[in-house]
């Protein structure tokens, strides 16, 4: 693979999102909205763009945190928020991050002089990246819309106030979990 | 060790979640799924802690500057396989790998062998060390990364470019009663014909004078200038102001380069040579002959860097102090200030033979400007006044002005010798 091909696919991704917060913003209906978002979508554009050129991370996360907010803030205030199409935002969002990561790992090994043998290891290292990275996106799309059809069902009743908390303390409990457990492994070691 | 992504898409839940509660929205809890989902295949597959060895081969240990070594790197896996593993040889910004590779993101299973092969070429001398290896197990979504090294450090020195002074005659114009290669004009062995006298019992029968002894009756022995060796000091200006140019191609380089070839050639003759260098200190190698003393220099040389401000009445305090009085006194200088023409000459006025060759900082600037009238304009009034402290200089000293961008020995070979005979 190219090394602008791994440079390439994340920029790809990233001109799709930010095409799709200015095309909902262009379809506003009203006028002091449409102008307030298209400042913040021009801003976004701007720390995206100074980000890129001259590798500022901070500026490139404002620059995404600005269009993921606006993106969910318009659907919030102004249009109706659809699970499907969001869902679609919130993974080429996280692709988005990840194959922006597998550029910056495997790129720069790949404009080098490698031998054969180098060559195809590296190959197969980048292969398991994607197929992780394909099977990850794949979940993040299906496990919603599934616990979505469960609840539309009625199998969980989302609706009452129980569930509510339930799910929300499981949420919680699962993000500390996650938290904890590179220090309760180092502690185990 | 958790990455920024992994802490981002922890956060990005509890986000979605306030947002559900303050919006009343429960489609805000099933989009707070898809990040967790992500965490979860992430911490399905934990990196694990590398478990390696690694091994690293120098081609040569001791390299020129712009010639290549090759590195060999052998990295082997004694842990749990490892699905993605960042490997990096760390290197100085002076060592640019030009074939092969120090970085690889590869999957390493258990007991198997890396092997990363790679020229490194040097910009610099210097004395530098490849490594140590850095090893790095990689999650492939990128949240965790655990982290260890493989190989320790090798050390690589780094010599200057040695110029070819093969036909430039440059020696002590004083010698001392060792035998070597400068004509003494004294009575001894050498090649050079001095005259004839008497024969003395003792003297070779290949040096009789047999047309001489034909003549005169009576037997005749050619005599020789003696050769012998002197003493030749070297003292290399390596102070902040002399550094002009960019770190690699600037004037107190190539005044190492000179000085090691000075060293070199005046070694070979069978001279003793010493260094005296103004840098952040002063320091200084005593004078002694041979490949040795060559080796000790160049030690020194290799790490000399632009610095300090030493004065030249400590380097002539250190020369009287240390160093033989009758000894030649090659000044290698880009002569930035006139402060070197007082040094010189109160060098002559203590009775040191002294040579000055100085690296033209104009020649080196001028490389890197961009060509117009203003930079012709400029360049033609400092070499005015560079004439002038080099004119200045010839009063009392043999002055050789050196455009690095052409070979040392060829403002050398136009002098019959250097410095002027007595």
């Amino acid at each position: 693979m190219k090394p602008a091909i791994l440079w390439a696919l994340p920029l790809v991704v990233l001109g799709v999102l930010a095409a799709w917060v200015l095309w909902e913003t262009v379809h506003l209906g009203n006028p002091r909205a449409l102008q307030g978002a298209a400042i913040l979508w021009g801003l976004a554009m701007i720390f995206l763009v100074f980000g890129l050129r001259y590798r500022g991370l901070t500026m490139r996360r404002a620059g995404l945190v600005l269009l993921g907010s606006l993106y969910f803030g318009l659907h919030v205030l102004f249009l109706p928020l659809d699970l499907i199409p969001a869902l679609t935002f919130l993974t080429l969002l996280l692709a988005y991050l990840e194959l922006r990561v597998l550029a910056e790992r495997f790129a720069p090994i790949y404009a080098r002089d490698l031998s054969p043998e180098a060559r195809a290891r590296i190959r197969g290292g980048l292969a398991r990246a994607v197929v992780r990275l394909s099977l990850a996106g794949a979940m993040a799309f299906l496990v919603p819309i599934f616990a979505e059809d469960l609840a539309v069902a009625g199998t969980v009743p989302a609706t009452t106030i129980p569930s509510a908390l339930l799910l929300a303390g499981a949420l919680v409990a699962v993000i500390v979990l996650l938290a904890l457990l590179p220090v309760w492994q180092r502690r185990e070691e | 060790m958790r990455t920024p992504l992994a802490s981002g898409l922890s956060a990005a839940p509890l986000l979605f979640l306030l947002a559900a509660l303050a919006t009343r929205r429960w489609e805000f809890i099933l989009l707070g799924l898809a990040p967790l989902v992500f965490l979860a295949f992430g911490s399905l597959f934990p990196p694990e802690r590398p478990r390696v060895v690694g091994e690293r081969t120098l081609s040569r240990d001791r390299v020129q500057v712009g010639s290549d070594a090759e590195v060999t790197l052998t990295i082997r896996n004694e842990g749990p396989s490892l699905d993605l593993v960042e490997v990096l040889d760390v290197l100085t910004p002076e060592l640019a790998v030009v074939q092969g590779t120090n970085h690889a993101v590869v999957s390493l299973p258990e007991g198997e062998s890396l092997s990363l092969t790679y020229r490194v070429r040097p910009s610099l001398k210097g004395d530098y060390k490849i490594g140590p290896t850095r090893v790095r197990a990689l999650d492939p979504l990128a949240l965790g990364v655990e982290d260890a090294l493989a190989a320790g450090s090798t050390r690589i020195v780094v010599a200057p470019v040695m110029e070819d002074m093969r036909r430039v005659q440059l020696g002590p114009r004083r010698t001392r009663p060792w035998f070597g290669h400068v004509t003494s004009r004294q009575i001894g062995a050498g090649l050079e014909f001095w005259g004839i006298r008497e024969y003395v019992p003792g003297d070779e029968v290949r040096r009789i004078n047999w047309k001489a002894s034909a003549r005169l009756d009576r037997i005749f022995s050619n005599v020789y200038e003696g050769e012998r060796s002197g003493d030749v000091v070297i003292i290399l200006d390596a102070r902040w102001e002399s550094a002009v140019g960019t770190p690699t191609v600037n004037a107190v380089e190539y005044g190492v380069r000179a000085a090691l070839s000075v060293a070199d050639h005046v070694l070979a003759s069978k001279n003793r040579v010493g260094l005296i260098v103004q840098r952040d200190v002063l320091d200084w190698v005593p004078p002694a002959f041979g490949r040795k003393q060559l080796y000790r220099i160049l030690d020194h040389l290799v790490h000399v860097r632009a610095g300090g401000e030493w004065p030249y009445t400590f380097v002539a305090w250190v020369l009287s102090r240390y160093f033989p009085r009758d000894a030649l006194v090659v000044l290698i200088s880009p002569l930035t200030d006139r402060t070197a023409l007082d040094a010189v000459t109160n060098l002559a006025a203590l009775g040191y033979d002294v040579a000055v060759l100085s690296p033209s900082p104009l020649q080196i600037e001028r490389r890197f400007l961009p060509p117009g009238p203003e930079r012709d304009l400029a360049y033609r009034l400092l070499a005015v006044e560079r004439e002038n402290l080099v004119s200045q200089l010839r009063r009392v000293a043999q002055v050789v002005d050196w455009d690095p961008s052409t070979p040392l020995a060829l403002p050398l070979r136009r002098m019959k010798a250097w410095p002027r005979p007595a």
